[in-house]
């Protein structure tokens, strides 16, 4: 029982940045209807351009931290010219494609800017560990949830307390209403675009300073975990996406420890499968879906 | 104020707007009316930036605005209030507002004096925090006006108010349409309502088939043989082109 309690407890932690890549493909569905598949590879350039500074000139950690983060802004911000906003809107298929394509080329480039093997990623602090009772805390998963539930609390502020934010629901809801509105979609898009980089790559960062260390699957393995743990959640739904990065990290955590490290990726891959079979929607994702159908018969 | 001039606009070789060209002066209301299919919200659409006209001059307070981008057009102070009101049923009353004055006030939210809004749009002002979803057919249409009301626009352009409610509750719309007029709003009002609406107009246009074929004072209008005829049902020899062909 302990055993469980602490594997929930880890998983939780880690989950919470699994959470916050969710959010990055989930803001992105719900106001475009697409999914960026180069979002793990952007975070992946911002992360390899922040370890080219450490590797070669030494840089403070904090620059790799803000590296991180710029680079994956810009990063996204040209998937935003290139794939979203270059592409007309019910092409949906040709942005999607076009996406992948960017995912290679992003991938490319950071192997290129730092030739493929593994590299060592600073963390801010050392790493360390507290105990709560029979409970073992790791510092730096700690800090990760800390950082996760900060981010949330600002997503959530942002899309409800401010302009842009409810600008950003209203085109996920209806594009044309908005239109009518006099919301400049385009400009709000490009924005969501730097906002969940944003997010990401403050996510990437943490998860690779936990981790120690970063390898040129980073792109991919972010992206995997971050669309499975959207399609857990629901597509489109905030708390989805966080309800489904928690159970993602829960159900890795627990496999890892009961089957051992092969099971936890497969474990992943089972659990999302279950969910489409039984669920096909997401665990929040019902209403969305009819809302979509709602859209298309409006329009 | 608005000045349109030989408008053309088409759907992939369907013309649906033949040469259109009308004014609305300001104060006015003026309205446009006509069957399904005649070309009236492309009209409506055009004007406002949503859909780009084919050809024509679109002159607002003698600038060019035809062809800018909705946003834009939104920005001169134009502000169209859509058929089927498209209110955002996911967002409260109070942000489906917020949506309508996009164009004005800071990047956060502030709280917002409603007392404005309790005097034109009582049934709405007590339910603010309600999602926009839950509201009937009547209040969502009285909130699809306050919203476009929102950004304080100077030409108003309703499409179908009166659409899918009932004589009472239509009563009410016409009389917020008269209230808002009176205060110096303009408005370019499409309608199928007829009788409703000449009342309610200074002039009309009357639109078939993506033309206009009859235009002038609303009362004039109102007492046209051949309009009360082919609309109102009244007289049996109504000529059959006149029938809407949808
Ligand atoms: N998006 C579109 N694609 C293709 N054809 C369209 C489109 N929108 C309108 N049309 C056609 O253009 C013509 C005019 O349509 P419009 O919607 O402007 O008419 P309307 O007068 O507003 O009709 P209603 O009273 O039904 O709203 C119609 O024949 C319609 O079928
Ligand atoms: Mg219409």
């Amino acid at each position: 029982m302990i055993d469980f309690i602490q594997n929930t407890v880890d998983g939780v932690m880690f989950g919470s940045s699994y959470a916050l890549l969710a959010i990055g493909f989930t803001i992105v569905f719900g106001v475009m209807r697409r999914i960026n598949l180069a979002f793990g590879a952007s975070i992946m350039l911002g992360a390899y351009v922040g370890t080219w500074l450490h590797v070669h000139y030494q840089v403070p950690v904090l620059v790799v931290a803000l590296t991180t983060i710029a680079g994956t802004v810009l990063a996204g911000i040209y998937i935003e010219r290139l794939c979203f906003h270059a592409v007309r809107r019910d092409a949906a298929l040709a942005s999607m494609v076009s996406s992948f394509v960017i995912w290679m080329q992003l991938e490319e480039a950071s192997i290129h800017l730092l030739p493929e093997r593994t590299y060592a990623f600073p963390g801010l602090f050392a790493a360390g560990a507290y105990e709560l009772g029979p409970f073992l805390f790791r510092a730096e998963q700690t800090t990760m949830l800390v950082v996760a539930a900060v981010m949330v609390g600002v997503l959530h502020l942002l899309l409800h307390r401010t302009r842009f934010g409810v600008a950003l629901r209203a085109i996920s809801e209806n594009p044309l209403a908005a239109a009518y509105m006099g919301i400049n979609a385009a400009w709000v898009v490009l924005c969501a675009f730097a906002l969940v980089s944003m997010v990401g790559g403050i996510a990437g960062y943490a998860i690779l300073a936990t981790d120690e260390q970063i390898t040129p699957f980073f792109g991919l393995w972010a992206t995997f975990k971050g669309l499975i743990a959207m399609m857990l959640g629901g597509m489109g739904s905030l708390p989805g996406a966080i309800v489904g990065g928690l159970l993602l990290g829960v159900v890795e955590a627990n496999a890892l420890w009961y089957l051992g490290t092969e099971y936890r990726d497969l474990s992943a891959f089972l659990l999302l499968f279950a969910m489409l079979v039984l669920r096909p929607g997401g665990l929040m994702g019902q209403r969305i879906l009819g809302r979509e159908e709602l859209a298309f018969r409006r329009v | 104020m608005l000045d349109v001039r030989g408008l053309h606009i088409s759907y992939g070789g369907v013309r649906a707007v033949q040469g259109v060209s009308l004014e609305v002066s300001t104060g006015e209301i003026v309205s446009i009316i006509g069957p399904n299919g005649a070309g009236k919200t492309s009209i409506l659409n055009a004007i406002a930036g949503i859909r780009p006209p084919d050809r024509g001059e679109i002159l607002l307070d003698g600038r060019a605005i035809g062809g800018l981008p909705a946003h834009a057009v939104v920005a001169r102070g134009v502000m169209q209030v859509p058929e089927g009101r498209l209110i955002f049923g996911t967002l409260s009353v109070e942000e489906n507002l917020r949506v309508g004055a996009h164009q004005r006030g800071g990047f956060i939210l502030r709280s917002r004096d409603r007392s404005g809004l309790r005097r034109l749009f009582p049934a709405l002002a007590d339910k603010l925090d309600r999602p926009a979803a839950s509201l009937s057919g009547g209040e969502a249409q009285m909130l699809a006006l306050a919203r476009g009301l929102e950004s304080e626009p100077r030409l108003l352009l309703l499409d179908e108010p009166s659409l899918g409610l009932s004589p009472k509750l239509t009563e009410e719309v016409f009389e917020l349409i008269r209230r808002l007029r009176d205060r110096g709003l303009t408005v370019l009002l499409v309608e199928q309502n007829v009788r409703q609406t000449l009342a309610l107009a200074d002039r009309g246009y009357v639109l078939e088939s993506g033309r206009i074929t009859l235009h002038g004072a609303a009362a004039e209008l109102l007492s046209d043989e051949r309009l009360v005829s082919s609309y109102l049902g009244v007289s049996v020899g109504a000529p059959s082109h006149r029938v809407p062909n949808r």
